[in-house]
């Protein structure tokens, strides 16, 4: 009887190390899966400030044969509302640029672009944003100093 | 007679109650032991991973165009004609990595954009370009990075691809580099490194080859004594002193490449 008593308590003893064990297994393997789609996020969050510094900083040649960088482009048109602008800026070119890049480089349907706080509508694949509402994107910022009202916008890219 | 037969009942369970238990418990324990292998081969690739980000960020650096304010990521294409020539089968002093090895390739990617500037191909390769194959190889990884190109004073688009390797021969010219620039730094510099080969490497002036002969080779910071690593677990001593590596013991033997 006192043998069998040992048996179980042995037995129980066991039992209790492996619960336990089990769930610090658990824990550790949720931790290092979070760890991992953070180091996942973190990295596609770095692709993308690098494509909007990108932008921001490529050489463009206007409509009116203007060479300027992308980035002060897209502050301009932001300075004014539509029709109000300099002649040397068309929102159509610039918006037309932006999208000829962002589709080659991330695929037509893989991304969403947004700017906040310009007046005139520059905003790619917005339309698609309902589509993309399901799942969890990624919204990485990049900020545009306007050179006329002293401001900024906020150029915003989902992925 | 009741009691005798749970007793009887008792004897035989027991030691079959023991047995499975024992089994259910080392096949827990195996479990758990493979998961956390699993685990611990993820955290070693999100190192990696992350150690790759951390050489970009330096190359890129490096490479940045700086006769113009703006553009954290516009490289000079000076710079790149000057790191092919310069650094054909080294990493550059300025984004040296000890633990793993890389090479470079920048190339421009006229197709992903007409900004209405002229964009003309251009490609530069430098690093590491010869690393470790096969056995000695235990992981390699690409990938390509976004950047701008400074092309006759405009800044297009271009890529930098990056393949980064964990291996033998990575190990141990990372090793030799680090002593040679530590020894530069403090003038006198020891170092003892420990290092397990499945392949022979031999050294030939600056070079650092995999097998007897001066074929598959990379190149380290500076010329270094001749010598022969055969497969096996070595403690290598080195000795810096009067501007170069002077010793290297523990080694195979002091015959360079063939």
């Amino acid at each position: 009887m006192k043998a069998q008593g040992s048996v179980m308590q042995v037995m129980v003893g066991v039992l209790v190390v492996s619960v336990l064990l089990l769930f610090l297994f658990i824990v550790r393997t949720n931790t290092t899966q979070e760890n991992i789609s953070t180091l996942g996020r973190t990295s596609q969050t770095f692709r993308s400030r690098l494509v909007l510094t990108n932008i921001d900083s490529m050489t463009i040649r206007t409509h009116s044969d203007r060479k300027m960088e992308l980035g002060e482009a897209l502050s301009y048109a932001c300075s004014y509302t539509e029709g109000t602008g300099p002649d040397f800026i068309d929102n159509t070119r610039i918006e037309e640029i932006l999208k000829q890049y962002l589709d080659n480089y991330f695929g037509e349907e893989n991304y969403v672009l947004e700017i906040d706080n310009c007046p005139t509508s520059i905003s790619i694949n917005t339309g698609k944003f309902s589509s993309l509402e399901g799942e969890r994107r990624i919204g990485t910022d990049y900020l545009l100093n306007l050179p006329v009202n002293g401001e900024t916008a906020t150029v915003i890219l989902y992925l | 007679m009741k009691t005798n037969r749970k007793a009887q009942f008792s004897t035989y369970l027991k030691p079959v109650l023991v047995i499975v238990f024992g089994l259910l418990m080392v096949m827990v324990v195996q479990q758990v032991l493979s998961f956390q292998i699993s685990i611990g081969e993820e955290e070693a690739g999100m190192d990696f991973v992350s150690q790759m980000k951390r050489d970009f960020q330096k190359i890129s650096n490096c490479l940045k165009y700086t006769g113009y304010e703006g553009g954290r990521y516009v490289v000079s294409s000076d710079k790149l004609e000057e790191y092919e020539e310069e650094y054909s089968f080294r990493e550059p002093p300025c984004a040296e990595d000890f633990e793993y090895g890389y090479a470079v390739n920048v190339s421009t990617r006229c197709d992903l954009v007409n900004t209405g500037i002229s964009c003309f191909p251009e490609e530069y390769v430098f690093g590491e370009r010869n690393g470790s194959e096969g056995r000695s190889l235990e992981e390699e990884l690409t990938l390509t990075y976004p950047v701008l190109l400074r092309q006759d004073e405009n800044n297009v688009p271009a890529e930098i691809k990056i393949t980064m390797r964990d291996g033998e021969l990575e190990r141990l010219s990372g090793g030799y580099n680090r002593v040679i620039k530590k020894g530069v730094e403090h003038g006198v510099f020891n170092m003892t490194y420990r290092i397990s080969n499945e392949k022979t490497y031999c050294t030939s002036g600056s070079l650092l080859c995999v097998g007897n002969s001066a074929e598959h080779c990379t190149e380290l910071r500076q010329e270094v004594p001749e010598m022969t690593l055969e497969p096996g677990s070595h403690i290598l001593r080195f000795s810096y002193h009067d501007g170069s590596i002077k010793e290297v013991r523990g080694v195979s033997s002091d015959e360079g490449c063939s």
